[in-house]
């Protein structure tokens, strides 16, 4: 597990340890995609992963050029675009976006349910790495497992949902048939708000 | 049922019971203590104090007493040679301008990776009035993670940080933390 706000420089690239894990969860996200419609036998496997993979595109452009949209003032300076990203709910309307796009594909595709199943797996498998490599600090605990800084012991609030998202998929996957229509996507939606529940008391 | 399903349910009823356990543990530690804890440069936790002398020569600058005096703070990490820092300073003065009032805009130059002299030409050619204090020896931007830069910090009246941000910034997210940080106070 790394501090989240830590930098890594190659040269004149600079990524921090927040950026990097979100890249190596989206990957497992992919790759247990991959793997949960080549064991159901999907038929359009490579179709179904090509959209996640747009979806991903879709969610970094929007976030990219989130600010643009918001203030399009700053294009008047060209060079803005290489130093601007994100801003006010930029995650939420990049993920939302990219979320609703993959949806409206499985619609208009007429996919099979194991598109949404394997989409929400992906989804809660990117929880669980981004939520196991990045500390997230959370309050002043009183046992004695956490992160010790400064001489307080800090509830280790990313271990807590890493486990609790590790969890739900399990349990979706083992304890639910994937026969049952779509029953795996809302066993994951479900157990990851209770998850959140779970662990949000401990979070500042 | 399988064996491994069983045990699966077993873990999970186990998971959900230590979790609520816990809670009613930190319930019971919480209300016995005066919420005190280190300071951390993350969200939701004390911003690191820090005293450091303005670049203008007039005087210190104290973190906590500026954002206790005030709504709070708005702590900007920059350096003269850094273009994000040069995109984002225009938004930041103009935030000073609107808000300084009743927001303590605090620029901190990490002279430590830049040079006194540049520092002074910069907030020159951007026409910078707020307030910028010489981190010299770089123990503040150390303490809060910088570089890279900008980075830019919100801090409440009570001196906690209430969000983050690594990157150039526009005006949007300067008004949108400003906003939290007036209606929170």
């Amino acid at each position: 597990m790394t501090e989240p706000f830590i930098t890594w420089s190659v040269g004149p690239f600079t990524i921090s340890a927040q950026m990097l894990f979100i890249f190596i969860a989206a990957a497992a996200g992919y790759g247990v995609m991959s793997l949960y419609l080549k064991k159901l036998h999907v038929e359009n496997r490579g179709e179904i992963l090509g959209t996640f993979l747009t979806s991903l595109i879709i969610c970094a452009v929007i976030y990219k050029l989130w600010p643009f949209i918001l203030d399009p003032q700053l294009l008047i300076s060209p060079g803005n675009l290489l130093y601007f990203a994100g801003g006010p709910y930029a995650v939420y309307v990049s993920a939302g976006v990219a979320v609703i796009y993959f949806f409206l594909q499985s619609i208009r595709k007429k996919w099979s349910h194991h598109s949404l199943d394997s989409f929400m797996a992906a989804i809660t498998t990117a929880l669980i790495v981004f939520s196991l490599g990045v500390k997230n600090y959370g309050l002043p605990s009183p046992f004695s497992f956490g992160y010790m800084y400064e001489g307080v012991m800090y509830h280790a609030v990313n271990f807590y949902y890493s486990w609790l998202f590790l969890l739900v998929l399990l349990a979706a996957l083992i304890l639910v048939p994937s026969s049952k229509k779509y029953a795996r996507s809302i066993t994951m939606l479900t157990g990851l708000v209770i998850a959140y529940g779970l662990a949000a008391p401990f979070q500042v | 049922m399988s064996l491994h399903k069983k045990i699966l349910i077993v873990i999970l009823v186990a998971s959900a019971g230590a979790f609520l356990w816990m809670e009613q543990q930190q319930n019971n530690f919480t209300s016995g203590t005066d919420g005190q804890s280190a300071s951390l440069p993350h969200p939701g936790h004390s911003a690191p104090d820090f005293t450091l002398e303005q670049l203008s020569g007039e005087g210190l600058v104290q973190l906590s007493e500026a954002a206790g005096n005030a709504n709070g703070a708005v702590v900007y990490f920059w350096t003269s040679w850094c273009p994000f820092c040069s995109a984002s300073m225009e938004a930041v003065e103009n935030a000073h301008r609107v808000h300084g009032e009743t927001i303590h805009l605090i620029g901190v130059n990490v002279t430590s990776q830049d040079s006194k002299q540049a520092a002074e030409n910069f907030l020159k050619k951007h026409s910078i009035t707020f307030p910028n204090v010489m981190d010299q020896d770089g123990a503040v931007a150390d303490m809060y993670y910088v570089p890279p830069v900008p980075a830019v910090f919100f801090v409440d009246s009570g001196g906690t940080i209430t969000s983050r941000k690594t990157g150039a910034v526009t005006t949007g997210e300067l008004e949108q933390e400003i906003s939290r940080l007036k209606e929170a106070d």
